[in-house]
């Protein structure tokens, strides 16, 4: 023992070593003592009696990385989407179709709610529809148009946007957030590549109209030919014969461009 | 590795000395008895089991408090026993070798999380304790006051840091002294001495005026 080399403690020290050397001997349970002694004499141990804490499932490595994984490509997914689409106004006469319902232009709640990601629309009767992806794309619709309408572009990815104007006159507008992005508006007999400006694409019997208000875009000729770049204050004219001309843009595309731009422009440089 | 190379000691439930065992020359029933035990011999490591089953539990107890945890610790221990059986040295005592192997399992049990949860759901009051920390004294109100001077003991001696504990269980409980500590536990001898001083200044405060 080590009396000699022990503590030189005082009369408190000495007594908790009297305390606890004079703590008697723990046994084991007969039963533990028997059990683990056939294991020891026959070398077959069993399961440790004190199972190891497992990790809840949602922590073990494995399984955490592709949960981060997942997790970020949710959120990236998330992140990325961009604005829903909303009514900023519907005034006139007559309905507003998307996809297979049919809305009064009072019910603008609804619209939007159908509308939230784009889809087919079309413009029954005299009503102007305003929609706006906040900070990011105004489209207006006037009477008797029919269009289908994407989805906002996305904030860091899949920034292309592809709208098709079958008939009637669709305005558009880019905001701030369009900054990177691009939108294509097809009809039948051009595509329109836009990357940031207020152009308006009319679509007749006769052909299409792309009129340029701000910046410039960039008019292709389904029919053959080379794209043109239409610049502020142009507009190019193609016929279903494939024809096709640039001239200056006519005052009532202006003028509606500009009532657009007044309609939703708060909504839009949000 | 710590856990071979058993140095000295034949008593089965306490001090392990730095002599040889007595009678483990060449050819004695001591050294026969480990040979045996080398070569796994059933009959053999039955009685090499019962000659130190007390001294492993008893220190697994010390150490952790609680019983199931000590029969896990002891559970462990005869395993690793039994697997390096081959590297047993006849000629020198077992005990100070199963001592450091059970100070070694208790402090890798106080590292894993199992003895951390354990810790906050288990009571010092276990009741199973009290009956088999039982004294043999036919005294109820002396084995009562035993009692509860034991449970104050061990209360405090769990909430000591691991390394304060065990040294306070290997010198006190176990009988070792400083050197015996110092090696058991891989550190020098003034430190083994410091840290025993320690462990007892630290229990003498928390058990100042309850014994």
């Amino acid at each position: 023992m080590s009396q000699s080399d022990g503590h030189a403690g005082d009369t408190g020290a000495r007594a908790v070593r009297d305390a606890v050397a004079a703590r008697t001997h723990a046994r084991p349970d007969p039963a533990f003592r028997a059990r683990l002694k056939q294991e020891f004499t026959s070398g077959r141990f069993g399961a440790p009696r004190l199972p190891v804490p497992q990790r809840p499932w949602f922590t073990r490595p494995a399984l955490l990385l592709p949960m981060a994984a997942g997790l970020l490509v949710v959120a990236g997914l998330l992140g990325n989407r961009g604005p829903d689409w909303r009514v900023v106004s519907a005034r006139g006469d007559g309905r507003v179709h998307v996809g297979a319902a049919s809305f009064a232009p009072a019910e603008q709640v609804q619209i939007a709610a159908a509308l939230r990601r784009g889809g087919d629309v079309r413009i029954e009767g005299a009503v102007t529809l305003d929609l706006v992806a906040p900070g990011v794309l105004a489209v207006t619709l006037a009477p008797g148009t029919s269009m289908t309408l994407p989805a906002a572009p996305g904030r860091w990815w899949s920034r292309h946007g592809r709208a098709r104007v079958g008939m009637g006159d669709a305005y558009f507008s880019t905001g701030r957030g369009f900054h990177g992005a691009s939108l294509t508006v097809g009809t039948p007999e051009v595509e329109v590549l836009a990357v940031g400006t207020a152009f308006a694409v009319l679509r007749h019997p006769q052909g299409s109209c792309v009129c340029v208000m701000e910046g410039s875009v960039r008019v292709e000729t389904l029919s053959g030919g080379e794209a043109v770049l239409v610049p502020e204050g142009m507009r190019r004219l193609v016929g279903v014969s494939g024809t096709a001309e640039t001239l200056p843009i006519l005052e009532d595309s202006v003028h509606r461009l500009h009532e657009q731009r007044s309609s939703v422009g708060r909504a839009l440089e949000r | 590795m710590p856990e071979t190379g058993p140095p000295s000691q034949s008593s089965a439930s306490s001090v392990p000395s730095e002599e040889s065992p007595a009678g483990a020359g060449s050819g004695s029933p001591e050294r026969e008895l480990l040979e045996r035990v080398r070569a796994r011999d059933p009959e053999a490591l039955g009685q090499f089991y019962e000659r130190y089953v007390d001294l492993v539990f008893g220190l697994a107890w010390r150490m952790l408090g609680e019983r199931v945890l000590a029969e896990d610790a002891a559970s462990d221990v005869f395993l690793k026993v039994h697997r390096a059986a081959d590297r047993l040295d006849p000629a020198r005592d077992p005990a100070p070798w199963l001592v450091t192997i059970t100070t070694n399992v208790c402090r890798d049990l106080w590292r894993s999380g199992a003895y951390r949860m354990s810790r906050r759901a288990a009571d010092v009051d276990d009741p199973a304790a009290a009956a088999v920390l039982s004294t043999g004294r036919n005294d109820p109100e002396q084995d009562a006051i035993g009692s509860e001077r034991e449970r104050l003991v061990q209360a405090a001696l769990l909430e000591l840091p691991e390394p304060l504990r065990t040294a306070i269980v290997l010198h006190d409980y176990q009988g070792l002294d400083h050197r015996q500590v110092a090696e058991v536990l891989h550190i020098a001898h003034d430190a083994a001495r410091k840290r025993y001083s320690r462990a007892l200044t630290a229990l003498e405060h928390k058990l100042r005026g309850r014994l």
